[in-house]
C-alpha cells in the first residue's frame, strides 16, 4: 500500500471505533492490583509454604527413610498440589517464564513421558544428576508434581522406598523434585514482589514489562482470559478426556492425580479457586452484575464441592458421568459471566491467540 | 539483543512503517478485517459477525478478502481503500473454509482452501478431505474449478512460481477428533496452478508424525516455508517450522532444544521478510516471536504475550507481530540477534495472521 492509500485508508475511517482506542466516554476500570494483591499472591504464598514444607519433609526422610515417614510425604505431597491446582490456571506473570508450568505439573502425559524420564532419572546413580542447577534443566517430565506422585503412590511405589536397591535413589529423587519445586514457586512469589519492588511495583508504578505484558492497560484482560481459562482447562483436560464417549469407554487414567485419588479434587480446587477469582473481580462491579457473579460463582463453588471425588469411577457409570456432565453446565456458566456481565462492562478485551488459535 | 547501530538507524525504522498491513481482529462482540497503517494505528474496514481468519489483498485493485476461521461459512470481500464490505461468498455446498485464500498473480481468480463436512462416501473416511475451490473474481467469486488438495484438513495455501503449495494439516489440532490422535496424516502437496493435478508432495518422517503442517510463507525467490503445529505434548521438542523442496521434501530448521520448547508445540503464523534473508515464527502460546536465517540458523526470540499475527516491512530483516492484547510490535533481525524496534500498544483483540498491503 502506498503512502497516499494508507491515508486514504485512516482517513476514510478515521470514525470507525476500535476497542482499545479511546473514542468517547472511558469504560469503568478494573483494578488489576487489588486482585492481584487479594487473591494471586495469596495463593502463590500458599504455594511456597506448602512445597517448602514439603521440601523439609523430603529432606528429612532422605536422611532417615522410615516406614512411619511415608504418611507424612503422601500429605505434603497433597497440600502441595492442591496449592499448584489452585493457580495452574494462571498464565500471567513470572510463572509463564522458564517452562515452569510444564515442569510443575506435565499434563497430560500423552506418551507416557514421564514414566520414562523417571526410569532414566532412578537408573543413573549419578548424584551430581540430582543438583538442584542441573536439576532444573532436567526434561519437564521427571521434575514436576506427577513424578512425585508416581514415587508415592504407584503401585509397589513405597516400597520401592523404603528398601531394594534403588531405595536410596529414590529417596534422593523424590528430595530432589520437591526442592525443585519449592525453588521454582519462590522464584514466582519472589519476582512479584510487592508495591514497591518486582512485577507488582512495576504495576503499580505504571511501567510495562515487555517480557510478561504488553502494558498495565492489558493486565484486566489478561486476568480475565487466564479466568476464562480456568473453567476452560477444568472441562476440557481435567474432565472431558476422563468421561471419553460414555461411560463405557470412559478413560479413567487419563485423569489429572489418579493415581493419588486425587481426580476429583483437582476439579473441586481448580473450580473453587478460580470462583473466588471471579468473586474477586465481581467486587469492582456495581451491585446487579455482582449479584449475577456472585450467583454463578456460588452454583459454581457448590457445584465443585459435590463433584464426585473419584472422578475416574464417575466415569464408568451413566449415574456418575451424568453428575460430572451437570457439574460441567454449571462450570460454563460461571465462566460466560467472565465475558458478560464482566468483560463487557468493563470494555475489557479478552486475549484469544493462546486459547484457540488455528 | 540486537546490536546498537540497529537501534540507532531510526530513519530507516521510519521507512520501514511508511506502509501498511491488513489483519483481522475482534472487536466489541463481534470480528472485522482491519487496515494497520505506518504509525501501527489501526482502523477497521469491514465488520463481521463471524470470527474472521486470513486476510489477502488484491494484487491490482483495492479489494481485499478476509476468510472465515475454520470451519468458516463467510468470506468478506471488502475495499481496503475506502472501508465497506463489497461482496461476501460461501464455501462449496457441503463443506466449510478452511480460513485462509489467496488471489492468483494476475488477481482474476481467487483460491480459497475448503474442507468437506459430514460426506459419507461409504467405508471410506471423507470428513475433512480438502478441495481447493478457484472463484473468478470478475465473476462474483462464483467457483469455477475444483480440485482435490490431495489431503485432509487443509489450511493454508499458497501461490509460489509455477506452483500452488497446500498444506494438508490432516487431523485438526484442537478438535474432538485430534483429542486421542497420535499422527495428524499432515502433508505438502503441489498442484499445477491451471489445472491441479499434482506435481509432488511432502510428507513428514514417522517421528514427527504428529506435526499438522500449517502456514505457508515464500522467500521471493521461489522457495516457501511451512510452519507447524504439534497434536502431541509429550516432552519432546520437534522443529515446527520445514523448508519445501521444489519436489515437496520437507527440511526441519533447527534449533537449541530449549527454545524449541518455548514455543510449546504451537507456531501460528510464519513470515519471510523483505529480503528473503530471515524467516519469522510466531507462537501465541510460548508468548514469543522466534527467527531463523533462511539459510536455517536460529537467531533468537521477541517476547510478545498472545503474539501471533506475523508480516514483513518493506525493510529488509524487518518485522510486524501483532497480538490478542492490542500490541503491534516492529522486530528487527540481523545475523548477531534480534530486537524490537518501536511498540504501540491499545488496538483492538488482534486475531491470528497479518499481511502487507
Amino acid at each position: 500500500m502506498t503512502q497516499m492509500s494508507r491515508r486514504l485508508v485512516i482517513g476514510a475511517l478515521a470514525g470507525a471505533a476500535l476497542p482499545g482506542v479511546a473514542t468517547g466516554a472511558p469504560a469503568p476500570a478494573l483494578d488489576p492490583v487489588v486482585i492481584i494483591e487479594a487473591w494471586l499472591l495469596p495463593r502463590y504464598d500458599a504455594l511456597v509454604a506448602a512445597t517448602k514444607a514439603q521440601a523439609d519433609a523430603w529432606s528429612a526422610f532422605a536422611a532417615k527413610p522410615e516406614a512411619g515417614a511415608v504418611a507424612g510425604l503422601k500429605a505434603a505431597f497433597a497440600k502441595a498440589a492442591d496449592a499448584w491446582t489452585a493457580v495452574e490456571f494462571v498464565t500471567l506473570g513470572p510463572v509463564s517464564q522458564d517452562l515452569r508450568p510444564d515442569r510443575f505439573n506435565f499434563f497430560p502425559d500423552r506418551r507416557n513421558a514421564i514414566a520414562r524420564a523417571m526410569g532414566e532419572v532412578i537408573a543413573d546413580a549419578d548424584p551430581a544428576r540430582l543438583e538442584p542447577a542441573r536439576f532444573a534443566q532436567s526434561g519437564a517430565g521427571a521434575q514436576g508434581l506427577p513424578a512425585l506422585e508416581r514415587l508415592l503412590h504407584e503401585e509397589g511405589a513405597v516400597d520401592a522406598l523404603l528398601q531394594g536397591p534403588e531405595a536410596a535413589r529414590r529417596a534422593a529423587y523424590g528430595r530432589a523434585i520437591a526442592q525443585n519445586l519449592a525453588a521454582m514457586a519462590a522464584e514466582v512469589r519472589t519476582a512479584w514482589g510487592d508495591r514497591k519492588a518486582g512485577v507488582l511495583g512495576a504495576i503499580v508504578s505504571g511501567k510495562g514489562d515487555p517480557a510478561l505484558f504488553p502494558d498495565v492497560g492489558a493486565l484486566p484482560g489478561m486476568i480475565l482470559t487466564d479466568l476464562s481459562g480456568a473453567y476452560q482447562r477444568v472441562t476440557d483436560t481435567k474432565i472431558l478426556p476422563v468421561l471419553g464417549p460414555g461411560p463405557d469407554n470412559a478413560k479413567p487414567t487419563l485423569a489429572d492425580g489418579w493415581r493419588a485419588g486425587r481426580s476429583g479434587r483437582v476439579v473441586t480446587v481448580m473450580i473453587q479457586s478460580a470462583d473466588a477469582l471471579l468473586q474477586e473481580v465481581g467486587k469492582q462491579l456495581p451491585s446487579r452484575p455482582q449479584f449475577v457473579v456472585n450467583k454463578a460463582a456460588t452454583a459454581a463453588d457448590k457445584a465443585a464441592e459435590a463433584f464426585p471425588a473419584d472422578l475416574s469411577a464417575a466415569a464408568q457409570s451413566a449415574d456418575g458421568a451424568a453428575k460430572v456432565e451437570a457439574a460441567v453446565k454449571v462450570f460454563k456458566a460461571a465462566q460466560l459471566t467472565v465475558y458478560r456481565p464482566i468483560a463487557s462492562y468493563f470494555a475489557i478485551s479478552l486475549g484469544f491467540n493462546a486459547l484457540d488459535g488455528d | 539483543m540486537m546490536p546498537y547501530h540497529a537501534f540507532a538507524d531510526m530513519h530507516a525504522r521510519d521507512h520501514a512503517l511508511d506502509e501498511g498491513w491488513l489483519t483481522t481482529a475482534g472487536i466489541d462482540q463481534g470480528f472485522a478485517a482491519i487496515a494497520v497503517g505506518g504509525e501501527m494505528d489501526a482502523a477497521a474496514c469491514a465488520a463481521s459477525p463471524a470470527r474472521l481468519h486470513g486476510v489477502e489483498a488484491s494484487p491490482n485493485g483495492p479489494l481485499a478478502v478476509a476468510v472465515g476461521r475454520r470451519p468458516g461459512h463467510i468470506a468478506l470481500v471488502f475495499d481496503r481503500l475506502r472501508g465497506g464490505i463489497a461482496q461476501e461468498f460461501a464455501p462449496g455446498a457441503g463443506r466449510v473454509f478452511s480460513g485462509h485464500g489467496r488471489f492468483s498473480p494476475d488477481g482474476a481468480l481467487f483460491l480459497t482452501n475448503e474442507i468437506e463436512r459430514g460426506v459419507a462416501d461409504g467405508p471410506v473416511r471423507t470428513m475433512g478431505r480438502g478441495v481447493v475451490a478457484a472463484r473468478s473474481v470478475a465473476g462474483g467469486f462464483a467457483i469455477i474449478a475444483e480440485w482435490p488438495t490431495g489431503g485432509d484438513g487443509p489450511h493454508d495455501l499458497m501461490r509460489v512460481g509455477e506452483m500452488l503449495v497446500v498444506a494438508n494439516g490432516g487431523i485438526e489440532p484442537h478438535t474432538p477428533e485430534a483429542r486421542d490422535a497420535e499422527i495428524t496424516g499432515s502433508t505438502i502437496t503441489l498442484l499445477d496452478p491451471a489445472s491441479g493435478a499434482q506435481r509432488g508432495e511432502g510428507v513428514l518422517s514417522g517421528d514427527l508424525a504428529s506435526l499438522s503442517l500449517r502456514h505457508l510463507a515464500r522467500d521471493g525467490s521461489g522457495g516457501v516455508v511451512v510452519a507447524a503445529q504439534d497434536l502431541l505434548k509429550d516432552g519432546v521438542a520437534r522443529p515446527l517450522l520445514f523448508s519445501i523442496a521444489t519436489d515437496g521434501r520437507l527440511t526441519p530448521f533447527d534449533a537449541p532444544e530449549n527454545e524449541l520448547m518455548q514455543l510449546r508445540g504451537y507456531v501460528g503464523s510464519v513470515a519471510v521478510d523483505a529480503s528473503g534473508a530471515y524467516v519469522a515464527c510466531a507462537s501465541p502460546r510460548g508468548g514469543r516471536v522466534c527467527v531463523w536465517q533462511r539459510n536455517g540458523r536460529y537467531v533468537g526470540a521477541v517476547p510478545l504475550v498472545d503474539g501471533c499475527g506475523l508480516a514483513g516491512t518493506a525493510e529488509p530483516g524487518r518485522f510486524i507481530a501483532t497480538s490478542g492484547y492490542g500490541e503491534i510490535i516492529l522486530i528487527a533481525a540481523e545475523p548477531g540477534g534480534l530486537g524490537v524496534l518501536a511498540r504501540r500498544t491499545g488496538g483492538p483483540r488482534f486475531d491470528n495472521h497479518v499481511v502487507r498491503a
